[in-house]
Protein backbone atom coordinates (compact mmCIF):
# COMPACT_ATOMS: atom_id res chain seq x y z
CA UNK A 1 0.00 0.00 0.00
CA UNK A 2 2.84 2.33 0.88
CA UNK A 3 4.64 1.41 -2.08
CA UNK A 4 1.64 2.42 -4.10
CA UNK A 5 2.10 5.70 -2.79
CA UNK A 6 5.20 6.37 -3.26
CA UNK A 7 4.54 5.71 -6.91
CA UNK A 8 1.75 7.49 -7.02
CA UNK A 9 3.65 10.08 -5.16
CA UNK A 10 6.16 9.97 -7.98
CA UNK A 11 4.13 10.61 -10.26
CA UNK A 12 2.12 13.32 -9.33
CA UNK A 13 5.24 14.99 -8.60
CA UNK A 14 6.68 14.36 -12.06
CA UNK A 15 3.15 15.32 -13.83
CA UNK A 16 3.38 18.58 -11.32
CA UNK A 17 6.62 19.03 -12.25
CA UNK A 18 5.61 18.51 -16.25
CA UNK A 19 2.52 20.46 -15.66
CA UNK A 20 5.03 23.50 -14.24
CA UNK A 21 7.17 23.29 -16.61
CA UNK A 22 4.61 24.03 -19.23
CA UNK A 23 3.24 26.63 -17.58
CA UNK A 24 6.42 27.86 -17.36
CA UNK A 25 7.24 27.59 -20.95
CA UNK A 26 3.96 28.70 -22.08
CA UNK A 27 4.46 32.06 -19.71
CA UNK A 28 8.11 31.73 -21.62
CA UNK A 29 6.37 31.52 -25.29
CA UNK A 30 3.99 33.70 -24.62
CA UNK A 31 6.04 36.80 -23.40
CA UNK A 32 8.23 35.86 -26.37
CA UNK A 33 5.21 36.19 -28.57
CA UNK A 34 4.49 39.21 -27.02
CA UNK A 35 7.92 40.75 -27.65
CA UNK A 36 7.78 39.75 -30.98
CA UNK A 37 4.38 41.61 -31.43
CA UNK A 38 5.94 44.42 -29.97
CA UNK A 39 8.85 43.99 -32.69
CA UNK A 40 6.81 43.34 -35.15
CA UNK A 41 4.61 46.48 -34.35
CA UNK A 42 7.72 48.78 -33.93
CA UNK A 43 8.94 47.85 -37.43
CA UNK A 44 4.97 48.13 -38.82
CA UNK A 45 5.30 51.88 -37.19
CA UNK A 46 8.98 52.61 -38.93
CA UNK A 47 7.48 51.13 -41.88
CA UNK A 48 4.77 53.52 -41.63
CA UNK A 49 6.59 56.07 -41.08
CA UNK A 50 9.08 55.03 -43.94
CA UNK A 51 6.31 55.42 -46.13
CA UNK A 52 5.00 58.60 -44.92
CA UNK A 53 8.40 59.73 -45.58
CA UNK A 54 8.86 58.73 -49.12
CA UNK A 55 5.15 60.04 -49.81
CA UNK A 56 5.83 63.31 -48.56
CA UNK A 57 9.60 63.48 -50.80
CA UNK A 58 7.51 62.39 -53.63
CA UNK A 59 4.37 64.86 -53.31
CA UNK A 60 7.59 67.41 -53.14
CA UNK A 61 8.82 66.18 -56.35
CA UNK A 62 5.34 66.15 -58.00
CA UNK A 63 4.74 69.03 -57.13
CA UNK A 64 8.05 70.90 -57.69
CA UNK A 65 7.69 68.93 -61.40
CA UNK A 66 4.60 70.59 -61.44
CA UNK A 67 6.01 73.95 -60.80
CA UNK A 68 8.57 73.75 -63.20
CA UNK A 69 6.34 72.27 -66.24
CA UNK A 70 4.19 75.08 -65.30
CA UNK A 71 6.91 77.88 -65.95
CA UNK A 72 8.29 76.18 -68.55
CA UNK A 73 4.42 76.05 -70.29
CA UNK A 74 4.31 80.14 -69.11
CA UNK A 75 7.18 80.51 -71.29
CA UNK A 76 6.56 78.76 -74.41
CA UNK A 77 3.23 79.59 -74.61
CA UNK A 78 5.03 83.46 -73.92
CA UNK A 79 7.21 82.11 -77.09
CA UNK A 80 4.37 80.81 -78.66
CA UNK A 81 2.87 84.63 -78.57
CA UNK A 82 5.77 85.84 -79.74
CA UNK A 83 6.24 83.38 -82.96
CA UNK A 84 2.44 84.40 -83.87
CA UNK A 85 3.54 88.08 -83.57
CA UNK A 86 6.31 87.70 -85.99
CA UNK A 87 4.68 85.64 -87.99
CA UNK A 88 1.82 88.07 -88.63
CA UNK A 89 4.18 90.51 -88.91
CA UNK A 90 6.16 88.36 -91.67
CA UNK A 91 2.65 88.32 -92.98
CA UNK A 92 2.02 91.77 -92.82
CA UNK A 93 5.17 92.93 -94.40
CA UNK A 94 5.03 89.67 -96.93
CA UNK A 95 1.26 91.46 -98.20
CA UNK A 96 3.23 94.72 -97.89
CA UNK A 97 5.80 93.26 -100.18
CA UNK A 98 3.75 91.75 -102.42
CA UNK A 99 1.54 94.61 -102.99
CA UNK A 100 4.91 96.57 -103.57
CA UNK A 101 6.24 93.95 -105.73
CA UNK A 102 3.18 93.45 -107.77
CA UNK A 103 4.14 95.95 -110.47
CA UNK A 104 7.31 94.43 -110.70
CA UNK A 105 6.42 91.00 -110.79
CA UNK A 106 5.02 91.11 -114.40
CA UNK A 107 8.07 92.97 -115.49
CA UNK A 108 10.41 90.05 -113.66
CA UNK A 109 7.90 87.21 -115.30
CA UNK A 110 8.60 89.04 -118.66
CA UNK A 111 12.02 89.65 -117.90
CA UNK A 112 12.57 85.95 -117.36
CA UNK A 113 10.58 84.84 -120.47
CA UNK A 114 12.68 86.86 -122.32
CA UNK A 115 16.14 85.52 -120.85
CA UNK A 116 14.77 82.35 -121.12
CA UNK A 117 14.26 83.10 -124.77
CA UNK A 118 17.63 84.41 -125.24
CA UNK A 119 19.15 81.45 -123.63
CA UNK A 120 17.40 78.96 -125.93
CA UNK A 121 18.48 81.16 -128.93
CA UNK A 122 21.85 81.46 -127.97
CA UNK A 123 21.71 77.78 -127.13
CA UNK A 124 20.35 77.13 -130.68
CA UNK A 125 22.88 79.56 -132.21
CA UNK A 126 25.97 77.87 -129.98
CA UNK A 127 24.21 74.14 -131.57
CA UNK A 128 24.58 75.62 -135.03
CA UNK A 129 27.64 76.88 -134.88
CA UNK A 130 29.17 73.92 -132.97
CA UNK A 131 27.28 71.69 -136.10
CA UNK A 132 29.07 74.84 -138.32
CA UNK A 133 32.20 74.02 -136.98
CA UNK A 134 31.76 70.42 -137.32
CA UNK A 135 30.76 70.87 -140.91
CA UNK A 136 34.03 73.26 -141.41
CA UNK A 137 36.16 70.84 -139.92
CA UNK A 138 34.85 68.09 -142.01
CA UNK A 139 35.12 69.85 -144.77
CA UNK A 140 38.84 71.15 -144.20
CA UNK A 141 39.45 67.49 -143.32
CA UNK A 142 38.65 66.08 -146.94
CA UNK A 143 40.52 69.30 -148.22
CA UNK A 144 43.38 68.51 -147.20
CA UNK A 145 42.50 64.57 -147.89
CA UNK A 146 41.58 66.29 -151.22
CA UNK A 147 44.89 68.12 -151.20
CA UNK A 148 47.40 65.49 -149.96
CA UNK A 149 46.14 63.23 -153.07
CA UNK A 150 46.00 65.89 -155.64
CA UNK A 151 49.73 66.21 -153.78
CA UNK A 152 50.27 62.41 -154.68
CA UNK A 153 49.04 63.07 -158.02
CA UNK A 154 51.54 66.26 -158.99
CA UNK A 155 54.15 64.34 -158.01
CA UNK A 156 53.51 60.96 -159.54
CA UNK A 157 52.42 62.94 -162.78
CA UNK A 158 56.22 64.43 -162.43
CA UNK A 159 57.78 61.33 -162.69
CA UNK A 160 55.94 59.88 -165.26
CA UNK A 161 56.87 63.24 -167.34
CA UNK A 162 60.75 62.98 -165.86
CA UNK A 163 60.66 59.33 -167.09
CA UNK B 1 21.61 60.95 -185.75
CA UNK B 2 24.33 62.29 -183.87
CA UNK B 3 27.79 62.46 -185.02
CA UNK B 4 30.80 62.46 -182.72
CA UNK B 5 34.62 61.68 -181.83
CA UNK B 6 35.18 58.41 -180.21
CA UNK B 7 37.94 56.19 -179.42
CA UNK B 8 37.48 52.82 -179.89
CA UNK B 9 39.26 50.08 -178.13
CA UNK B 10 38.77 46.65 -179.50
CA UNK B 11 40.59 43.83 -177.61
CA UNK B 12 40.94 40.18 -178.46
CA UNK B 13 42.08 36.96 -176.80
CA UNK B 14 44.61 35.31 -178.64
CA UNK B 15 45.13 31.62 -178.02
CA UNK B 16 47.96 29.65 -179.01
CA UNK B 17 47.22 26.87 -181.02
CA UNK B 18 48.99 24.32 -178.33
CA UNK B 19 46.76 25.87 -175.81
CA UNK B 20 43.52 25.79 -177.90
CA UNK B 21 44.21 22.09 -179.30
CA UNK B 22 44.85 20.25 -175.53
CA UNK B 23 41.70 22.14 -174.44
CA UNK B 24 38.62 20.20 -173.80
CA UNK B 25 35.21 22.43 -174.23
CA UNK B 26 34.64 22.73 -170.87
CA UNK B 27 38.25 23.98 -170.20
CA UNK B 28 37.63 26.38 -173.29
CA UNK B 29 34.13 27.85 -170.84
CA UNK B 30 36.32 28.49 -168.17
CA UNK B 31 39.13 30.33 -170.02
CA UNK B 32 36.07 32.30 -171.77
CA UNK B 33 34.31 32.40 -168.29
CA UNK B 34 37.38 33.92 -166.29
CA UNK B 35 38.72 36.19 -169.24
CA UNK B 36 34.87 37.88 -169.50
CA UNK B 37 34.73 38.21 -165.56
CA UNK B 38 38.02 40.00 -165.63
CA UNK B 39 37.20 42.18 -168.09
CA UNK B 40 33.70 43.13 -167.07
CA UNK B 41 35.56 44.08 -163.68
CA UNK B 42 37.80 46.34 -164.99
CA UNK B 43 36.08 47.99 -167.60
CA UNK B 44 33.05 48.76 -165.21
CA UNK B 45 35.67 49.74 -162.18
CA UNK B 46 37.85 52.02 -164.58
CA UNK B 47 34.86 54.06 -166.26
CA UNK B 48 33.11 54.65 -162.84
CA UNK B 49 36.82 55.58 -161.26
CA UNK B 50 37.16 58.11 -163.86
CA UNK B 51 33.99 59.58 -164.01
CA UNK B 52 32.23 58.52 -166.98
CA UNK B 53 28.52 59.04 -166.44
CA UNK B 54 26.45 56.94 -167.60
CA UNK B 55 26.24 53.47 -170.45
CA UNK B 56 24.93 54.99 -173.65
CA UNK B 57 25.82 59.23 -172.75
CA UNK B 58 29.54 58.88 -173.07
CA UNK B 59 30.81 55.64 -173.49
CA UNK B 60 29.12 52.27 -174.27
CA UNK B 61 31.15 48.77 -174.31
CA UNK B 62 30.05 45.15 -175.43
CA UNK B 63 31.82 41.90 -174.40
CA UNK B 64 31.20 39.46 -176.96
CA UNK B 65 32.88 35.75 -176.60
CA UNK B 66 36.52 36.45 -176.66
CA UNK B 67 36.17 39.82 -177.66
CA UNK B 68 35.41 43.23 -176.19
CA UNK B 69 34.98 46.32 -177.57
CA UNK B 70 34.91 49.65 -175.73
CA UNK B 71 33.21 53.33 -177.43
CA UNK B 72 34.81 56.42 -175.68
CA UNK B 73 32.81 59.68 -176.48
CA UNK B 74 33.44 61.93 -173.54
CA UNK B 75 33.66 65.05 -175.76
CA UNK B 76 37.17 65.11 -174.65
CA UNK B 77 39.62 63.14 -176.92
CA UNK B 78 43.11 63.08 -175.20
CA UNK B 79 41.55 61.73 -171.79
CA UNK B 80 39.25 59.78 -173.70
CA UNK B 81 43.05 57.99 -175.35
CA UNK B 82 44.41 58.03 -172.37
CA UNK B 83 41.74 56.40 -170.88
CA UNK B 84 41.69 53.66 -173.63
CA UNK B 85 45.52 53.20 -172.87
CA UNK B 86 44.84 52.68 -168.99
CA UNK B 87 42.39 50.05 -169.82
CA UNK B 88 43.85 48.40 -172.42
CA UNK B 89 47.40 48.02 -170.03
CA UNK B 90 45.03 46.61 -167.12
CA UNK B 91 42.85 44.34 -169.08
CA UNK B 92 46.40 42.78 -170.02
CA UNK B 93 47.49 42.64 -166.43
CA UNK B 94 44.54 41.60 -165.01
CA UNK B 95 44.02 38.36 -167.52
CA UNK B 96 48.33 38.03 -167.12
CA UNK B 97 47.24 37.51 -163.05
CA UNK B 98 43.97 36.29 -163.68
CA UNK B 99 43.89 32.25 -162.23
CA UNK B 100 43.62 30.76 -165.12
CA UNK B 101 46.82 31.93 -166.84
CA UNK B 102 48.81 32.01 -163.42
CA UNK B 103 47.97 27.87 -163.75
CA UNK B 104 48.85 28.09 -166.88
CA UNK B 105 52.43 29.50 -166.15
CA UNK B 106 52.77 26.79 -163.61
CA UNK B 107 51.95 24.01 -165.50
CA UNK B 108 54.74 25.45 -168.13
CA UNK B 109 52.55 25.65 -171.19
CA UNK B 110 52.06 29.01 -173.47
CA UNK B 111 49.47 31.45 -172.42
CA UNK B 112 46.89 33.32 -174.50
CA UNK B 113 47.08 37.19 -175.13
CA UNK B 114 45.02 40.30 -175.29
CA UNK B 115 45.64 41.90 -178.35
CA UNK B 116 44.32 45.13 -178.76
CA UNK B 117 43.76 47.93 -180.85
CA UNK B 118 43.19 51.63 -180.47
CA UNK B 119 41.70 54.41 -182.67
CA UNK B 120 39.81 57.54 -182.93
CA UNK B 121 37.35 59.51 -185.54
CA UNK B 122 34.06 60.59 -186.37
CA UNK B 123 31.04 58.14 -185.66
CA UNK B 124 27.72 57.87 -185.63
CA UNK B 125 25.17 57.22 -182.91
CA UNK B 126 22.28 56.25 -184.47
CA UNK B 127 19.08 54.17 -183.88
CA UNK B 128 18.06 51.81 -187.12
CA UNK B 129 14.82 51.54 -187.56
CA UNK B 130 15.44 47.86 -187.98
CA UNK B 131 16.74 47.84 -184.59
CA UNK B 132 14.00 49.21 -183.44
CA UNK B 133 12.16 46.57 -184.37
CA UNK B 134 14.02 43.69 -182.97
CA UNK B 135 13.57 45.75 -179.25
CA UNK B 136 17.13 47.44 -179.37
CA UNK B 137 15.95 50.81 -178.18
CA UNK B 138 19.67 52.21 -177.99
CA UNK B 139 21.32 54.00 -180.49
CA UNK B 140 24.05 51.91 -181.77
CA UNK B 141 27.87 53.47 -183.02
CA UNK B 142 28.52 53.13 -185.99
CA UNK B 143 31.40 54.13 -188.50
CA UNK B 144 33.92 53.46 -190.94
CA UNK B 145 36.76 53.83 -188.07
CA UNK B 146 35.59 50.69 -186.36
CA UNK B 147 35.54 48.73 -189.06
CA UNK B 148 39.68 49.96 -189.41
CA UNK B 149 40.29 49.47 -185.51
CA UNK B 150 38.85 46.24 -186.28
CA UNK B 151 41.56 45.37 -188.73
CA UNK B 152 44.23 46.69 -186.39
CA UNK B 153 43.21 44.84 -183.72
CA UNK B 154 43.83 41.57 -185.67
CA UNK B 155 47.11 42.49 -186.25
CA UNK B 156 47.92 43.03 -183.28
CA UNK B 157 49.50 39.28 -183.39
CA UNK B 158 52.38 40.40 -184.96
CA UNK B 159 53.07 42.77 -182.40
CA UNK B 160 56.50 42.06 -180.61
CA UNK B 161 56.07 44.05 -177.11
CA UNK B 162 52.74 44.83 -175.62
CA UNK B 163 50.61 43.64 -178.74
CA UNK B 164 48.56 47.04 -178.26
CA UNK B 165 48.54 48.81 -181.67
CA UNK B 166 47.14 51.58 -182.51
CA UNK B 167 46.10 53.79 -185.55
CA UNK B 168 46.93 57.27 -187.44
CA UNK B 169 44.68 59.40 -185.72
CA UNK B 170 45.59 58.03 -182.38
CA UNK B 171 49.14 58.54 -182.67
CA UNK B 172 48.85 62.02 -184.30
CA UNK B 173 46.90 62.95 -180.77
CA UNK B 174 49.49 61.57 -179.09
CA UNK B 175 52.31 63.27 -180.67
CA UNK B 176 50.46 66.59 -179.50
CA UNK B 177 49.47 65.41 -175.94
CA UNK B 178 52.85 66.67 -174.26
CA UNK B 179 51.14 64.83 -170.94
CA UNK B 180 50.79 61.72 -172.11
CA UNK B 181 54.66 59.92 -171.64
CA UNK B 182 54.03 56.90 -174.58
CA UNK B 183 56.35 55.73 -176.71
CA UNK B 184 55.59 53.98 -180.32
CA UNK B 185 57.57 51.44 -182.53
CA UNK B 186 58.74 52.79 -185.99
CA UNK B 187 55.49 52.59 -187.95
CA UNK B 188 53.97 49.75 -190.46
CA UNK B 189 51.84 50.19 -193.26
CA UNK B 190 49.99 47.05 -193.76
CA UNK B 191 46.96 45.79 -196.20
CA UNK B 192 44.00 45.08 -194.61
CA UNK B 193 41.05 43.41 -196.80
CA UNK B 194 38.53 46.01 -198.09
CA UNK B 195 41.14 49.07 -197.77
CA UNK B 196 42.23 50.35 -201.02
CA UNK B 197 45.59 51.78 -199.58
CA UNK B 198 48.00 50.42 -197.06
CA UNK B 199 47.12 51.90 -193.38
CA UNK B 200 49.81 53.01 -191.07
CA UNK B 201 49.67 51.61 -187.74
CA UNK B 202 52.38 51.85 -184.43
CA UNK B 203 52.50 49.36 -181.40
CA UNK B 204 53.22 50.92 -177.88
CA UNK B 205 56.27 49.88 -177.27
CA UNK B 206 55.91 52.04 -173.25
CA UNK B 207 53.01 53.56 -171.95
CA UNK B 208 54.36 55.29 -168.51
CA UNK B 209 51.24 56.06 -166.33
CA UNK B 210 51.80 55.47 -162.25
CA UNK B 211 47.64 55.04 -162.09
CA UNK B 212 47.81 51.30 -164.02
CA UNK B 213 47.99 48.98 -160.86
CA UNK B 214 47.05 51.78 -158.07
CA UNK B 215 43.77 51.79 -160.14
CA UNK B 216 43.03 48.42 -160.56
CA UNK B 217 39.78 46.85 -159.18
CA UNK B 218 40.56 46.24 -155.26
CA UNK B 219 39.65 42.53 -156.26
CA UNK B 220 42.49 42.35 -158.23
CA UNK B 221 44.74 44.15 -155.96
CA UNK B 222 46.02 41.67 -153.91
CA UNK B 223 49.50 40.48 -154.30
CA UNK B 224 49.25 42.09 -157.97
CA UNK B 225 53.02 42.84 -157.70
CA UNK B 226 53.89 39.66 -156.65
CA UNK B 227 51.66 38.18 -159.26
CA UNK B 228 53.98 40.29 -162.21
CA UNK B 229 56.83 39.41 -160.83
CA UNK B 230 55.96 35.71 -161.29
CA UNK B 231 54.97 36.23 -164.73
CA UNK B 232 58.66 37.96 -165.16
CA UNK B 233 60.34 35.34 -163.61
CA UNK B 234 58.59 32.70 -165.91
CA UNK B 235 60.01 34.37 -168.69
CA UNK B 236 56.38 35.07 -170.17
CA UNK B 237 57.24 36.74 -173.34
CA UNK B 238 55.31 39.82 -172.50
CA UNK B 239 58.31 42.48 -171.81
CA UNK B 240 56.32 46.00 -171.46
CA UNK B 241 55.30 44.93 -167.76
CA UNK B 242 59.16 45.56 -167.26
CA UNK B 243 58.19 49.27 -167.58
CA UNK B 244 54.77 48.66 -165.51
CA UNK B 245 56.46 47.20 -162.70
CA UNK B 246 59.70 49.42 -162.60
CA UNK B 247 57.24 52.49 -162.41
CA UNK B 248 55.56 50.55 -159.44
CA UNK B 249 58.87 50.45 -157.75
CA UNK B 250 59.68 53.95 -158.70
CA UNK B 251 56.27 55.00 -156.76
CA UNK B 252 57.10 53.44 -153.79
CA UNK B 253 60.31 54.75 -153.40
CA UNK B 254 59.13 58.05 -153.94
CA UNK B 255 56.63 57.39 -151.65
CA UNK B 256 59.80 56.27 -149.24
CA UNK B 257 58.18 52.71 -148.36
CA UNK B 258 61.33 50.60 -148.64
CA UNK B 259 64.27 51.63 -149.62
CA UNK B 260 65.11 47.78 -150.06
CA UNK B 261 63.77 48.26 -153.00
CA UNK B 262 66.04 50.01 -154.79
CA UNK B 263 68.58 47.37 -155.36
CA UNK B 264 66.13 44.70 -156.85
CA UNK B 265 64.79 48.00 -158.71
CA UNK B 266 68.07 48.18 -160.31
CA UNK B 267 68.59 44.66 -160.85
CA UNK B 268 64.96 44.29 -162.61
CA UNK B 269 66.33 47.21 -164.82
CA UNK B 270 69.28 45.21 -166.08
CA UNK B 271 67.05 42.41 -166.76
CA UNK B 272 64.90 44.97 -169.18
CA UNK B 273 67.71 46.25 -170.77
CA UNK B 274 68.24 43.06 -172.28
CA UNK B 275 65.04 41.82 -173.22
CA UNK B 276 63.37 45.41 -174.31
CA UNK B 277 64.29 46.86 -177.90
CA UNK B 278 62.96 50.23 -176.42
CA UNK B 279 65.64 51.29 -173.84
CA UNK B 280 65.20 54.79 -173.35
CA UNK B 281 62.58 54.60 -170.74
CA UNK B 282 64.74 52.48 -168.95
CA UNK B 283 67.75 54.29 -168.62
CA UNK B 284 65.66 57.26 -167.38
CA UNK B 285 64.51 54.68 -164.84
CA UNK B 286 67.67 53.75 -163.75
CA UNK B 287 68.68 57.87 -163.80
CA UNK B 288 65.86 58.40 -161.55
CA UNK B 289 67.20 55.97 -159.04
CA UNK B 290 70.25 57.20 -159.15
CA UNK B 291 69.25 60.88 -158.52
CA UNK B 292 66.43 59.92 -155.70
CA UNK B 293 68.00 56.46 -153.88
CA UNK B 294 70.93 56.86 -151.63
CA UNK B 295 71.64 53.26 -151.94
CA UNK B 296 71.97 53.66 -155.49
CA UNK B 297 75.74 54.94 -156.20
CA UNK B 298 77.07 52.89 -159.31
CA UNK B 299 76.93 55.56 -161.81
CA UNK B 300 77.87 53.23 -163.97
CA UNK B 301 74.95 51.41 -164.03
CA UNK B 302 72.71 54.86 -163.91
Amino acid sequence: MLQGTYIEIYIISILSFLFLTGILLFQKTKRKIKELEEKINTIENARVEEFITIDGRLATLKKMFIDKVNQLDLKINELLQKNNHLYEKYNAIGVELDKKMEPFQSLFEVTVSKVNSSQEALKEAIEEGENEIKKMAEGIYSFSKEIREMKDFIRERTIDLEL
Amino acid sequence: MEETISTILIAELINPPELIDHMTVLQYEDMLGDFQNTVFDIVTHHLECYGYNSFGTDYEWSIMGEELRVFLYSGHVQFDIRNALLIAAKIKIAWLISNFTQNIVYEGHQISHIGVGINCGKVIKDLRPWRAKIGQIQPNVEGYVINLTRHIQLASREGSVSQILVGQNLYKRCQLNSQLNIAFSPQKSLSFRGFDQKIPIYEVVSFINFEIIPSMPPSLQGGILKKIEHIIKNKVPEPWLFIILLRSYISQLAKGDDENLAAKAVDLAQHALEVLDYKVVIYNMLGWLYNNCKSVRNLKIA
